[in-house]
């Protein structure tokens, strides 16, 4: 073992023994630690790390430690909530909620269409529910909006390997950290927002001196600190470094000719684009040093494995899905992929924000189905037996498109499910009065900053109390038990969606029951069924197997049930016509490309390099906002605090939002730590107390987002813009401008 | 059956307005619709060209229509987030944003026009051309 040793992380209350552990996986950031929960008359009351799982070998993060807390907590909702005329919420029965909803979900549909209703989900749920909401949403509801919160998390991992590769499904799994030389985290700072994944990075380097460790972030963050390079970038200069450290590396004839040949197409092309970008210029766009710069192109050019990680500092920035592509360039062009220790790792942000792609719950067709190609659609027509016709062409639509379009009245309905937007999302403002014309019911166990706006509230299962699979940040599937019922007058979101499917009268074309499983099981291996064939293939699956391998990465046919650790081994790309699961998009435009374009392309299973041209933040710096805003997380809490802020424990370490700001601009701006300051922007403005850190540099201020209410608690989405990636639509929440006021 | 012509003389119009009032702020998303309407340019003349030929490559106008739906898509995600940006740093005229958004809407108007069928694509082929938004 590269890593370890084995440890048992524990967290329990209670006195005496408790009476059972039952196998789960942990609910909050994406590494898919496995987990056993600890009953005692049928109650959680713990949690502890599963020693034999390979992912986390028994540690927990210290946020999962606390995770069995909000389930017994006493705001928890028992029972679902209708606003009166007065626009009070009130409780009612599950029967007075579903029929309010079904009547309201036919009106909007006759009147508005299918498309007049939305389904804004998350990327903390299980696989059953994601396929029923794609199932339901498609061929029921038919409506193309279906997103997820995953849009300000990875939407932008889906995009640049569809781009690259022809489908979704990262390349390399965690195994490759244990053996590559050379890890490159872009933008992601493992250390606060995967503290198991990058334990076991450490834990290798402490006993082996590998891997060499380059960190590419704007802030000297925890993990910048571990690296051996940090390549301390401007905000917003991705593309710029890439191309200049691209263009170094191929300049040198580092590359692997033979695999470019046989297994790529548009090499040239990406070549000749990358001819402006020399190292010098490349650093006076990002400020790093040349020397520096040369540094990690020697490294990167030489290393003889390597894996690349990204995530919000690379998704929620300009120029997103072009940076990660430039990443998967490099990979191809050295032939660092599908080996041992090899690939890109763009990672997810949440427990299974890419098993919502994967099913279908967000984005393309359920299995990697291209909504593009007529030929797909007709596979999920005869697998759901309803007419082809009645599928929705095309892709889904993101979530800022649909507050444009809640502004404009062209959404009746807008269902939230385990998420709180109200918080999370960009210019927050403008996104509540787009949603206080229509009708809104926020699924979730407890009252949010989104339960203001909200016409019904459906307070679900939590972690513990259903049964179901997630898929973590490397194709890993885990199941996770039910430890304990819910508490009486709770439903799982399971049940809930079926339920709605019935009242609804959703039939197939034969007047059947739309949705006939009965069961998260039973929606298993429909799933199952719906994924053979495709990139992520599942019908070697099965609960009881998924249990006993303490998780299994996908594909996992029935002639691979092991499951298969990385892709593209043999160098075949899914980007042949009728098997991509996107026609891609023009990298400039995010305009898709038609199927005529995409097959004048011939990619033919090679995979597809792509120019990757510097646009940069759409808002700049300048005299009346001099200051680069960052967001971002915190160890102590997991997205808006939902569940983390009723931990006692969690809450004291970190109990309110702050500015961080370099003791130079503090200097200047004549403030000192713990003072009070207003932070303003174009779009508003909040106040918090200044936390002066080295790990800003001057000119950049940073605050988590974690918080916010309505109820005067700062958030730090009062101050971001709400323009998005071009490709995947991915909103830049990485970088505004803003000035900072003494009071 | 509508005249597929006029639309896109309409379209070709109201394109090279647009065109003409930029570059604006030359920020990046305005760099991004630029590309998309000299695109959609491209597009229309070769669609008004082809229109002007007897008989016409009906196959042909249909595979630029296709793009012309996607770049009147994408143009106007970009062009509502810039127009917002604009607004919010006050760094262009709002009766300038008023126009741009208007015509916008009406090239996005001819277009869902063009989708209820015409002399050159009946609604019925229209499945896989018009996004769904258009519909």
């Amino acid at each position: 073992m590269q890593w370890g040793p084995y440890r048992t992380d524990t967290h329990i209350d209670t006195t005496g023994a408790v009476d059972r552990w039952v196998h789960s996986t942990c609910n909050l950031c994406s590494i898919g630690c496995g987990t056993e929960i600890a009953v005692k008359d049928n109650q959680i009351v713990g949690i502890r790390g599963k020693t034999e799982h390979d992912i986390n070998l028994g540690r927990l993060d210290p946020k999962a430690k606390d995770q069995w807390i909000p389930n017994n907590h006493a705001t928890r909702l028992l029972s679902p909530l209708i606003r009166n005329q007065q626009g009070e919420l009130e409780e009612a029965s599950w029967d007075e909620a579903m029929d309010l909803i079904v009547q309201k979900a036919k009106e909007t549909v006759e009147e508005k269409g299918g498309d007049g209703f939305s389904i804004y989900s998350t990327g903390q749920g299980f696989l059953e529910d994601y396929y029923s909401i794609a199932k339901v949403g498609r061929a029921g509801l038919k409506t193309h909006l279906l997103d997820a919160n995953t849009r300000l998390c990875t939407a932008t991992t889906e995009w640049c390997l569809l781009q690259s590769f022809g489908a979704d499904g990262v390349p390399a799994a965690f195994e490759d950290l244990d053996v590559a030389e050379t890890v490159m985290f872009f933008g992601h700072n493992p250390a606060e927002t995967g503290t198991v994944f990058f334990d076991r990075v450490m834990e290798r380097k402490e006993k082996t001196g590998k891997p060499t460790i380059i960190v590419v972030d704007p802030r000297e963050t925890l993990t910048a600190q571990h690296a051996d390079l940090h390549l301390q970038l401007q905000p917003g200069t991705n593309v710029p470094l890439m191309n200049g450290l691209l263009r170094e590396i191929l300049h040198h004839g580092q590359v692997d000719q033979p695999f470019i040949d046989e297994h790529t197409i548009h090499y040239e092309e990406m070549k000749d684009s990358l001819e402006g970008w020399s190292l010098d210029r490349a650093s006076d766009v990002t400020r790093i040093p040349v020397a520096q710069l040369q540094e990690a192109a020697r490294q990167l050019g030489h290393t003889e494995s390597l894996v690349s990680t990204t995530l919000q500092g690379a998704f929620q920035s300009s120029d997103a899905t072009a940076a990660c592509v430039a990443i998967n360039n490099m990979h191809l062009a050295r032939g660092l992929i599908g080996k041992p220790g090899s690939g890109p790792l763009h990672m997810a942000g949440q427990p299974s924000s890419s098993g919502n792609r994967t099913v279908g719950g967000v984005g393309t067709y359920p299995g990697n189905r291209n909504p593009e190609n007529p030929d797909h659609l007709q596979d999920i027509a005869n697998l759901w037996n309803v007419e082809q016709e009645a599928l929705p062409v095309g892709p889904e639509k993101g979530i800022i498109k649909q507050i444009e379009m809640m502004e404009k009245g062209k959404i009746g309905f807008f269902w939230n499910i385990h998420t709180n937007p109200l918080v999370s999302l960009p210019d927050r403002e403008r996104a509540r009065k787009a949603m206080e014309d229509v009708f809104v019911v926020v699924q979730d166990p407890f009252l949010t900053a989104t339960t203001d706006v909200a016409d019904v509230i459906l307070p679900p299962a939590m972690w513990g109390e259903k049964e179901g699979t997630m898929e973590n940040a490397d194709r890993t599937i885990n199941v996770l038990r039910k430890a304990v019922e819910p508490p009486n007058g709770v439903w799982t979101d399971f049940e809930i969606l079926v339920d709605f499917s019935r009242r609804m009268g959703f039939t197939d074309q034969d007047g059947e029951p739309l949705i006939q499983y009965a069961t998260p099981e039973e929606a298993f291996e429909e799933w199952k069924r719906v994924s053979e064939g495709r990139p992520s293939d599942m019908t070697g699956m099965t609960y009881d197997r998924l249990e006993e391998a303490n998780g299994i990465h996908w594909p996992a046919p029935k002639t691979r049930p092991e499951g298969t650790t990385r892709l593209y081994a043999n160098g075949d790309f899914r980007t042949k016509v009728n098997d991509a699961q996107s026609f891609g998009k023009v990298m400039d435009t995010g305009r898709p490309y038609t199927q005529e374009e995409y097959q004048s392309f011939n990619p033919n299973g090679k995979a597809i390099f792509h120019a990757t041209h510097y646009f940069g933040p759409p808002e700049q710096t300048k005299e009346a906002y001099p200051l680069w805003l960052n967001t971002g997380r915190l160890v102590w809490h997991w997205h808006t605090r939902t569940k983390t802020g009723l931990s006692p424990d969690l809450e004291e370490k970190a109990p309110e939002a702050f500015v961080q700001l370099h003791e130079d601009d503090a200097r200047k701006l004549e403030v000192t730590d713990a003072e009070e300051v207003r932070v303003v922007s174009p779009r508003g403005a909040i106040t918090v107390p200044v936390n002066i850190s080295g790990e800003v540099k001057p000119g950049e201020v940073f605050i988590p987002f974690h918080y916010g209410n309505w109820d005067g608690e700062a958030s730090v989405n009062e101050l971001t813009i709400d323009a998005v990636d071009p490709l995947s639509h991915q909103p830049m929440l990485k970088h505004a401008s803003c000035r900072i006021e003494k009071i | 059956m509508d005249d597929l012509r006029s639309y896109v003389t309409d379209l070709d119009r109201n394109v090279d307005d647009l065109l003409s009032r930029l570059p604006i702020f030359d920020d990046a998303l305005e760099a991004r619709f630029h590309l998309v309407l000299k695109e959609k340019k491209a597009m229309i003349t070769t669609v008004l060209d082809e229109l002007a030929n007897e008989p016409s490559d009906d196959q042909k106008i249909k595979r630029c229509l296709k793009i012309i739906y996607r770049d009147d898509e994408v143009e106007k995600l970009n062009f509502q987030a810039w127009k917002r940006l604009c607004q919010q740093n006050q760094a262009v005229d709002a009766s300038v944003l008023e126009h741009m958004e208007q015509t916008f809407s009406h090239m996005k108007e001819v277009l869902e026009h063009v989708a209820e069928g015409t002399d050159h694509l009946s609604a019925r082929n229209i499945r896989y051309v018009a996004p769904a938004l258009y519909k």
